[in-house]
């Protein structure tokens, strides 16, 4: 186990551990439309992202950007800009942006990109807030993508459609046409946060109460400028 | 809409404008240093004076529950705003007042919504599962 018990300094739950060796071994794995070596280059590209000078707030447009990798790199610059917005400037992003970048990378790569950032996000920001070292990146697993998307589709107004039938709310099935991708960041966000008790009010089981918690995550999002 | 619910619940009333005033005084048990240490948590500043404060208050085991409810929703955030999700219909009505009342409206995400619909559907109580 990459994140052992005894490599943090308090005691962090056993499945959120586990959650993060999961995430971890999806990380190196081939996604939909990304080998294991090109996600982890993502995940790489995110932990390096900073918001841009206030000098350069005028990024490139992405007719500006190739979409193809240079010889021996695993992401394209377009896919590098697009990693890093996600991690740094997402309160940013508007429609026009986002879809011209999916009529460039296609909608399951965009979603799988979105899920890689959403997934490592957290499990870095929890060993910062912790006191521990950022767990080193695991090695790719060899293989080619699977090319899965979800079956049926529909348009609810996102900027990419979600699956047909998923249940849930919107934030749930965001990037459900990339379906393991999705379910890979919705565990993330299960084992720190709610469990399977979202639809309680009173979270009785813990350290913090129901609205403590809510405080934190209400904070959180408004300083990280989210409308939802 | 959860942080007042899940107040509500359990007899506690939660100021709602502590989620983006420092000044404002959240009225629920350690609200104000669990509000400070999330603000800290993000900008980076007075967070191991932060921490110390959570640790006293709530002790370890609520330390790691308010490190991890920020890590979470920095990811879910991005989920949400590189996703253009718009919100739930049940929640653009049931927000409107706190939305208005915390300037949520100046956010670049609420043009993905549309903010005049009256009513909808009460959101699923799975909505982040």
């Amino acid at each position: 186990m990459a994140f052992a018990s005894d490599t943090f300094a308090v005691t962090v739950p056993d499945r959120q551990l586990a959650t993060f060796d999961a995430a971890w071994t999806w990380l190196a794995e081939p996604g939909g439309r990304w080998t294991g070596a090109e996600k982890l280059a993502m995940a790489a590209v995110t932990r390096a992202a900073a918001p841009r000078p206030l000098w350069d707030r005028r990024p490139p447009t992405i007719e500006h950007l190739a979409a193809t990798p240079a010889r021996g790199e695993p992401l394209s610059p377009l896919d590098v800009d697009t990693v890093e917005r996600v991690a740094v400037e997402a309160a940013g992003i508007d429609r026009e942006w986002a879809e011209s970048v999916i009529g460039a990378l296609g909608d399951v790569a965009y979603a799988e990109l979105v899920a890689v950032v959403a997934t490592i996000v957290p499990i870095d920001r929890a060993c910062a807030l912790l006191g521990r070292p950022l767990e080193p990146l695991p090695a790719p697993r060899p293989g080619a993508p699977t090319g899965e998307r979800a079956e049926a589709t529909v348009d609810i107004g996102a900027f990419v459609p979600v699956a047909a039938g998923f249940e849930g709310a919107n934030v749930a099935k965001s990037l459900s046409v990339a379906p393991s991708a999705n379910l890979m960041r919705l565990r993330v966000v299960r084992a720190l946060y709610s469990g399977t008790r979202f639809g309680e009010l009173r979270w009785e089981d813990g350290a913090l109460s129901r609205p403590q918690v809510e405080l934190v995550a209400a904070r959180t999002s408004a300083l990280n400028e989210c409308f939802y | 809409m959860l942080l007042r619910a899940s107040s509500d619940a359990i007899g506690e009333h939660i100021d709602a404008g502590a989620v983006v005033e420092v000044d404002v005084d959240p009225g629920i048990a350690h609200g104000a240093v669990l509000a400070a240490y999330a603000t800290a948590a993000h900008d980076g500043a007075g967070l191991a004076e932060a921490t110390d404060a959570v640790r006293a208050a709530v002790g370890d085991d609520g330390w790691v529950e308010a490190a991890m409810t920020v890590a979470v929703f920095n990811g879910l955030v991005r989920t949400a705003d590189a996703s253009g999700i718009p919100l739930d219909a049940g929640v653009v009505s049931a927000t409107a007042d706190d939305r208005e009342r915390l300037g949520f409206g100046r956010y670049a995400g609420s043009a993905n919504s549309d903010l005049t619909i009256a009513g909808g559907a009460t959101p699923h109580p799975d909505r982040f599962n």
